[in-house]
Parts: structure tokens; C-alpha cells; sequence
């Protein structure tokens, strides 16, 4: 682990490099250019929240204010495209650099870290327009968000994960990249991002609970609606996360030890 | 172990085949192996040292690629390992990482990156790229507005911007112009000069031959040979030809035989054909040293043990690196040699120039079956290396050359101003040679060289007389062992005679030819040596003869002749004198002064003119005085009122020999026109022009 920590740090040029290459490779050549960047975010933003708020006018229960909904779907659902992000850009990254892994020698574990860098930064740009909207309208919970750090934390050790282990299983088997897109299709809604878990039955509600994701989307509403820190059981469960997560870290380099050298003949 | 070197040691690589896509996942999660082993490399065992080039050849599908793979560390083995140590380029696929929508100079910096280099030392190694990649203002263009060229002269320039301590090809300069395949094999000659290690593999034995010291052939995964480049490419080709011949097994040398030259490695013979002997003969007569230019004849006989439909026979030229100069075969030159019956002999000549370097060359032989459309050959029968070898040696007198084969151009020189286009050329001796200097077209055609000093030249009606002093000016021999000669060219500047009298020649200067007498001033001795028409030679003393030593106490050194009388000039060693005497009786009948430690003796109208060398001037007794600064000796006046005269450096005794003087030309007022300068020539001594 640590030697690939430092395997990475002598190449974090390439890095660098690389994400900011792979974030202008999103608008190059287009009308609009680097516009693409908050455009995008802001779009997803506004149809949420305009929507929603205004033209739904969905409301939550228990909580009185014309935003409160907007911003509940937004602190569930910024965080999940978050991780959906980074685990599909995990995924793939193997295969996509197919020709770079067969032909160059350089450290591996580049790649997973420039599609981290990637999603990171679009996560940033979207959860900083958040927060300017919050300000805006004086939703903003204050120095609250910094409990959201941990969960932040946990959430992207679990993606890189599992997104390392399914991007080397990727290789192998093609089909990993769909599998995932459709798993996450029905994990988007076996997490409470788009609904209040309240209004499931309880066994469902059982169920739900034993989903990583809900636990951490249930984290980051309760800091960004609630304005308060989650409490002790919320912590709790969010360690069991993490177990999970560093579980998933184990597998993920389990298999590029047994299967990292074979890659090269695969791609 | 020092940057640079690489050892493998029992290296191994095998691919993991498995019957269904399933089962690799079922084998990792430890349900027992469940894959067979299909094997690419077996037992690669060698260990190259810094600073060799070493090639790698082998038929596709032998393992070359995935062998340079494991060294450059792109794959794991299997097992064996390979040792590996400095910093390694591989050149295994040009253009990696470039993405189309980024720019050259984008792109450029990400390979760099990936290569291992910082972002500052990408920053200043860029200029250098730029210039090495040639591709102008496209630097900053999108990659995908690149042609194919641009893009791979661009990623070889990124590749090669750091020397590595070991750099690894594989066939990735296969592309690309021949201008740019040239520039990569300079910069690749460039790294091996300071000492990179290379590692190269192609299928082209010619870029092979002019990398690679060192050769290893890889078949089936395994080493077959490491050795020399030659002997492993020889090995190779046989390998390839054999393969591609439909016609049956030959057996192939592959070992080095015991002294029997004919059939070197890489030889081989079908059974049914026997070259019997290859040989080389020059005008006729067999032939082992040959001038460069000359022609030469290759004979081939050929026995053959079976029938045959349509056999060739060819022949390549090698030179001593292996690489072919030259070949070609009976069909490729639209001859057939028909059918053939069991026991025929044939006999095959060739007959070409060989104007190539001086070196060592051989000869291979070669029988074939079946011509194609396009002028291949279907199936090779035979091959014999090294079947006969010639050397090649220079040319004396030809025009100097370097490479590989003498191209023989003619040059010509256009340029402004200058003599007038009709100045006649001018014969010139020095301390070295005897030259021929051509104004017209700018030409030296040296005449004669070796002799030692040549001073005194003389041109009748049929011949050119030159003095050969044979000895030099710096030499340390005693003077008084100098004996001269006179040697006799003909008006082809051809040597054709060498004439010496019975009596020593010494310190000969001023010769002058008339009636068919040769006369001859030899002034370390006073005297005036006389060759009469029938080759007798009379040694007269102007003076008398002195009787102590020096002798040299005139020094007469320059002679002219006027109707019935003959004029010495007289040196002196100081104030100059000219003699002179009357006809055919040699009497002495007036002196007069001329010039300082004067050279050369010529009338212009009524006045007697001298090269007055100590004044660097030339003098008249009428008055008459050209200032020419240096050391005024030799004069010829080369028609429409130019003259030539010779300049030398005035410099001590034995730095003499290495000056360098000049011709000067002055037009009819003595104005200098042209000042051409003898580099290192030593003393300019005489003039005459000619024709």
C-alpha cells in the first residue's frame, strides 16, 4: 500500500496531467468550452430544485420550509452521482487505457486515482453551486457541514474499492461495466435519495438499512436539512460502512496482485 | 552491475488459456487450476553489457515483441527473471497516449509524463523536441491534424528527448519517410556513441546489420543463436528462405565450419544443385586485390544433379559488415538459363565496375528454380556464402571519396568576377607535388607527388620535363647526398621516364629545354648539367669548378637563352648577377647586376627582368619594379598579358615544407587578379604554363 502510494506520488505529474486532460476532453471542441463545466451542474441543480419546489411542490413532512424538499434531494442525490461517478469512470479506466498498460511502464495505480481526480472535481464544482444556492436563499446549515467529511471520506474509500476490483474484473469480462450500470439503476432506488424512507413499510425499511449508500445519503440529509450533527447510532452504522468499505479495499487489491500482471495480455 | 545492463536468467513467459470465460473467476476464488499454459518464451538466458547493440530478429509469432515487453517491464514473467538496470525508453508503439483533440505540444508533454519525466524537465526539453520533430507551427494544432509522418517524427522526438541508458525498439520505425527513418537511426547512432545499451528488433536485416554488433535469433520462443550481427543474420535469412521454398528440405550450415570459407554460416544446398566453385578475376586474370573503379568479372559454375525447369543463378556483393552492396540474379536481369538434366554443368559470368570504398568484399552464389513475373525467384536451391572474396583499394590519383560507393560526379563552379574565362592553365611545382592549376574551372589536378621537392620545369614540343629533387627542405640528410632526377611527362601529364645522370644532381633549380638538349642548373655545384639528345651527360661549370667546399659560391640558379647566347642568373647569396655567355662555345662575354638573392630570369622588350626575392619584389635593370609582397619566385606569362607568379611564405628552414604559398595572377598593368592559394604546399617553386 504504501509503496504505491509513493509509486504514484513520482508520477503526479502524469496525474495532474491527466485529470485536467480528461476534464477538458468533456467540452473540447465544443460551441460552449469550459462553460460545459458549471453548465451541466447548474442545469441538474435548477431542474431540481424549480421543479420539485415550485412545480411539484413536493413537500416534506416535518419540515416547513419551500426549499426543504430540494434540499433533500440534493444532499442525497449530489453525493450518489458522486460515487456512480467514480465508480464507472473506475470501471472502465483499465480497458480505456488499454493501449498505455500493454505498451508503457508506468504505475498502475495512476489511473484509478486520475478517475477519482476526475469525479472529484466535478463533484466539487456541483457542491460548490449548491452551497452558493443555499447561501442565496439562506439554507445554508453552517460550520454543520464539516460532519459531512467522514461520511465524504468513507464513501469514496468504498468506491475505489469496489471500483478497483470491478475495474481489473473488468478486463476480463467486459460486461462488468453494464452489470454495474444496471446494479446501479436499482440501487439508486433502494436508497432514500429521491423519497423519505419514512414512507416505506417497515420491513423495507429494514432493508434499506442494511445498503451502504443509505446509510451515507442518510448522513449527509440529516447534516444539510437537519442542520445538526447525526447522533452516536448514526456513527455507528456509518463504521460498519466503513468495514465494508475496507473490505472492499482488501479485494481490490487482492486481485491486482493475483491479476494485475495478466492484464497486459488481456487488453 | 553498472547502467545499462541487462541479464536474463531462465526467463519464461506463458499466456493462461482458459476453456471458458468462467473459469478464471472460478481458478481465483481458489476452486483449483483450471487453465493450460500456452508457452511464448522458454529459457531466455543472456546477458548484454553496456553500451552493446544488440539485435533481435526471429519470424512473426517468435516472441521478439513480448521478450522486449518482459525487459522493458511492461509484463511480468512467468518465471526466470530479468535484471535491468538505469533507465529505460522503450520505443514499443510510437504515439502512445496521444489523444487527437489535444495539441502536439499537449500531447508531447503527457507522453513525457508518462515516460517518467518532471514537468520542468518536459518544459526545458521542449524547444529540443520541437526542433527534433521538424513539424513547424503543428505543435500547436490538434494531434488528429497530423498526418500519419507528423505524429510519428513528433512521439520519436518525445521518446528519445532524455538518453536513456537502455533504449528498446521494436519495429516502430518502420514508419515514416526515408528522411525521417534516417534522422532516427542518426539520434539511435548518437545514443550509442555515449554508451546506451540498445535493444532492436526488426525484420529488416539491413537496419540490423547497421545497428547491431550483436544479433540473437529467436524461433518457436527459444534462443537459436546470439552472436555476431553477421552470422545470425546470415542464419536468419537461410531460415526464411528455406522456409518460404516449396521445394523441399535443405540442410542449413549453422555452425561455424573449420576454415572451409565456402560454406560460412548460413550457407545451404538443395541436393540437387552444387555450386562448384566462385571466382573473381580482373582483365582476365584470376583476381584478389582490385583498384576501386575498375571492372571485374564473377564466374559461377554450377552442377547440376537433377533436372530442372527454369534454374537462375545470382550472385550478391557483401561488404566486410555483411551488408549486401549489390544483387541480383539471371532472371532479375531478363536472362534464362533453360532447362537443366541431371549432370549438366553451367557456367554463369558476370562482369561489373566496382567503384566502391576500399575494403574487403565477398561474393555469395546463388541457385534458384522458377522465374516469377516481376523478376522474383520462386524457390531458393542454394545459397553460398562467402563464395569468393576480393579487396578493394584505392585509386591513386583519382579525386578523393568517402562512403560507400564512388558516385563519380563532375563538378562545376559558377561565380562572378574572376580571371577572364580564357586564362590558360599553369603548371606548378612545389615542395610536395607537381600541380596543374586550370583557372577556367577552379580545378587542381595534381601531376606528381612523392618525389620530394620538385623545382625546375621545362615543356618542349613532346614532353615535360619536371626536376625531382628527392629530398625536402626540412630533411636531415647530409645536401651533399642529394641526387636529383628529371622526370619526363608526357603532354597527358602521364610519368613517362625518369632521367638521372652518371654524376650527381644536386640542389637542381631552373631547367630549360632547347634543340632537344635538357640543361640543367645545379647549383650546389656550380654547375650546369647538359643532357645532349642521345642521352649523354656533360657536366659544365660555368665559373670553373670550385675547388673547396661550399661550392654552391654563385648559386646559379635560373637560366634563358636569347638567339646564340645563353644568360645564368647568379644569386650570389646577396646582389644578383646575370651572366652572360656566347653560343655553342659557353664563353662568358658580360655580367651585369639584378636583383637581391634573385630567382628567375626572363626579357620583357629590351630589359632583362628577375624575381628580386629578397626585395618581395619583381625587378627590371631598366627600372622596371612590381611590388608582391612575400617571396616573389617562379613566373609564366600565360598569354593576353596575365602572368602567374609564385608566392611563397618566407619562414625558417623547417617549417618551410608546410607554408602555404600561392599563384598570383596579374593582368597586363600588374594588377593582382586572382591570388590562388597552395595550402600546404610548402615553397611554390616553378612555373610554366601549359598547354
Amino acid at each position: 500500500m504504501y509503496r504505491l502510494f509513493i509509486e504514484a506520488l513520482a508520477y503526479r505529474g502524469f496525474i495532474r496531467a491527466s485529470i485536467s486532460r480528461e476534464i477538458q476532453s468533456q467540452y473540447r471542441g465544443s460551441l460552449l468550452g469550459a462553460a460545459w463545466i458549471f453548465i451541466g451542474p447548474l442545469a441538474l441543480l435548477t431542474v431540481h430544485t424549480l421543479i420539485f419546489s415550485n412545480i411539484l411542490k413536493n413537500r416534506l413532512p416535518g419540515v416547513d420550509s419551500a426549499f426543504s424538499y430540494s434540499i433533500y434531494l440534493c444532499a442525497g442525490l449530489l453525493p450518489w452521482l458522486y460515487f456512480s461517478d467514480t465508480v464507472n469512470r473506475l470501471v472502465g479506466s483499465f480497458v480505456a487505457q488499454g493501449g498505455l498498460i500493454k505498451k508503457a511502464r508506468f504505475p498502475r495505480i495512476c489511473l484509478p486515482v486520475i478517475s477519482l481526480g476526475v469525479s472529484t472535481f466535478n463533484f466539487v464544482v456541483i457542491a460548490g453551486l449548491f452551497a452558493l444556492f443555499l447561501l442565496a436563499t439562506g439554507q445554508f446549515p453552517g460550520w454543520v457541514v464539516v460532519a459531512a467529511i467522514p461520511a465524504l471520506a468513507v464513501q469514496v474509500m468504498l468506491a475505489l474499492g469496489f471500483g478497483v476490483f470491478l475495474a481489473v474484473a473488468n478486463v476480463f469480462y467486459r460486461d462488468v461495466t453494464q452489470m454495474v450500470g444496471v446494479t446501479f439503476q436499482f440501487l439508486f432506488w433502494l436508497t432514500p435519495i429521491v423519497y423519505p424512507v419514512s414512507i416505506l413499510p417497515v420491513w423495507a425499511q429494514r432493508m434499506i438499512a442494511l445498503n451502504p449508500l443509505a446509510v451515507l445519503v442518510e448522513h449527509y440529509q440529516t447534516v444539510m436539512l437537519h442542520a445538526r450533527v447525526p447522533g452516536g447510532d448514526a456513527f455507528v452504522r456509518l463504521a460498519f460502512v466503513a468495514l465494508f468499505a475496507l473490505l472492499g479495499l482488501w479485494l481490490a487489491l487482492k486481485i491486482h496482485r493475483d491479476l494485475g500482471g495478466e492484464m497486459a495480455d488481456e487488453l | 552491475m553498472s547502467a545499462g545492463t541487462v541479464i536474463a536468467r531462465g526467463l519464461c513467459k506463458a499466456y493462461k488459456r482458459y476453456g471458458r470465460k468462467s473459469d478464471r473467476i472460478l481458478e481465483w476464488a481458489g476452486l483449483g487450476t483450471r487453465h493450460a499454459l500456452h508457452w511464448v518464451l522458454e529459457d531466455i538466458e543472456f546477458r548484454i553489457a553496456p553500451g552493446e547493440s544488440v539485435g533481435v530478429v526471429g519470424i512473426n509469432g517468435a516472441g521478439k515483441s513480448t521478450l522486449l515487453k518482459l525487459i522493458a517491464g511492461v509484463m511480468p514473467p512467468t518465471s526466470g527473471s530479468v535484471e535491468v538496470q538505469g533507465r529505460v525508453a522503450a520505443l514499443l508503439e510510437l504515439g502512445m497516449g496521444f489523444h487527437p483533440e489535444f495539441t502536439g505540444r499537449q500531447n508531447a508533454k503527457m507522453s513525457g509524463l508518462i515516460a517518467g519525466l518532471s514537468v520542468e524537465e518536459i518544459g526545458d526539453l521542449m524547444p529540443q523536441i520541437e526542433a527534433f520533430a521538424e513539424i513547424g507551427d503543428y505543435i500547436d494544432q490538434p494531434v488528429r491534424t497530423y498526418s500519419s509522418g507528423m505524429q510519428v517524427r513528433l512521439a520519436f522526438s518525445v521518446a528519445t528527448a532524455v538518453r536513456p541508458d537502455i533504449l528498446i525498439v521494436d519495429e516502430a520505425l518502420a514508419v515514416g519517410d526515408i528522411f525521417f527513418q534516417q534522422r532516427c537511426f542518426e539520434r539511435i547512432r548518437d545514443f550509442l556513441a555515449r554508451g546506451t545499451t540498445l535493444l532492436y528488433v526488426s525484420h529488416s536485416a539491413a537496419t540490423v546489420h547497421s545497428l547491431c554488433d550483436r544479433a540473437i535469433l529467436i524461433d518457436g520462443g527459444r534462443i537459436v543463436r546470439d552472436g555476431p550481427a553477421r552470422q545470425v543474420l546470415d542464419l536468419y535469412n537461410a531460415t526464411v528462405a528455406t522456409r518460404a521454398s516449396r521445394s523441399g528440405p535443405s540442410s542449413i550450415v549453422s555452425t561455424q565450419p573449420h576454415g572451409n570459407a565456402k560454406h560460412a554460416v548460413g550457407s545451404y544446398e538443395h541436393h540437387g544443385v552444387a555450386i562448384e566453385h566462385v571466382r573473381v578475376s580482373c582483365d582476365e586474370a584470376p583476381a584478389q586485390v582490385v583498384v576501386s573503379g575498375s571492372q571485374i568479372a564473377v564466374g559461377v559454375t554450377i552442377r547440376f544433379e537433377q533436372a530442372f525447369a527454369d534454374p537462375h543463378v545470382g550472385l550478391q556483393v557483401k561488404d566486410r559488415r555483411g551488408e549486401a552492396v549489390f544483387m541480383t540474379h539471371t532472371h532479375a536481369m531478363n536472362h534464362r538459363v533453360g532447362p537443366v538434366d541431371a549432370g549438366e554443368i553451367v557456367e554463369v559470368e558476370y562482369r561489373f565496375r566496382v567503384p566502391l570504398a576500399p575494403g574487403e568484399y565477398s561474393i555469395a552464389a546463388g541457385v534458384a528454380d522458377g522465374g516469377l513475373i516481376g523478376g522474383a525467384v520462386a524457390d531458393s536451391l542454394a545459397r553460398i556464402l562467402n563464395a569468393a572474396t576480393f579487396e578493394v583499394v584505392g585509386a591513386i590519383g583519382e579525386p578523393q571519396w568517402d562512403g560507400l560507393v564512388n558516385l563519380r560526379p563532375s563538378v562545376s563552379i559558377a561565380r562572378p568576377g574572376g580571371l577572364e574565362a580564357e586564362a590558360r592553365g599553369v603548371l606548378v611545382s612545389t615542395s610536395r607535388s607537381v600541380l596543374w592549376l586550370d583557372p577556367r574551372t577552379r580545378r587542381i589536378r595534381p601531376v606528381h607527388r612523392g618525389a620530394g621537392l620538385y623545382y625546375g620545369i621545362a615543356i618542349d614540343a613532346r614532353h615535360i620535363y619536371v626536376g625531382a629533387r628527392r629530398r625536402m627542405v626540412s630533411s636531415q640528410a647530409p645536401a651533399a647526398d642529394e641526387r636529383g632526377a628529371i622526370l619526363v611527362f608526357g603532354h597527358d601529364l602521364r610519368l613517362h621516364q625518369c632521367w638521372e645522370a652518371p654524376f650527381p644532381l644536386r640542389d637542381i633549380h631552373e631547367i630549360a629545354v632547347r634543340e632537344d638538349q635538357l640543361w640543367v642548373t645545379c647549383p650546389f655545384d656550380n654547375m650546369v648539367a647538359i643532357r645532349h639528345p642521345d642521352g649523354q651527360w656533360e657536366s659544365w661549370y660555368p665559373l670553373g669548378e670550385p675547388v673547396n667546399a661550399p661550392r654552391d659560391c654563385n648559386h646559379l640558379n635560373s637560366l634563358a637563352f636569347t638567339p646564340g647566347r645563353l644568360h645564368l642568373l647568379a644569386h650570389n647569396w646577396g646582389a644578383s648577377e646575370r651572366l652572360e655567355f656566347s653560343l655553342p662555345d659557353r664563353t662568358l662575354v658580360a655580367r651585369s647586376a639584378l636583383g637581391q638573392q634573385a630567382h628567375n630570369l626572363w626579357r620583357a622588350g629590351a630589359e632583362w627582368r628577375t624575381c628580386s626575392s629578397a626585395e618581395e619584389r619583381l625587378t627590371g635593370d631598366c627600372g622596371f619594379s612590381v611590388r608582391t609582397g612575400g617571396f616573389p619566385r617562379g613566373i609564366a606569362s600565360l598569354g593576353e598579358g596575365l602572368t602567374a607568379v609564385g608566392i611563397s611564405e618566407v619562414a625558417e628552414r623547417e617549417r618551410r615544407d608546410f607554408t602555404s604559398g600561392s599563384v598570383n595572377f596579374y593582368d597586363a598593368d600588374w594588377n593582382l587578379l586572382d591570388e590562388w592559394v597552395m595550402s600546404g604546399e610548402g615553397l611554390v617553386l616553378d612555373i610554366k604554363s601549359f598547354p
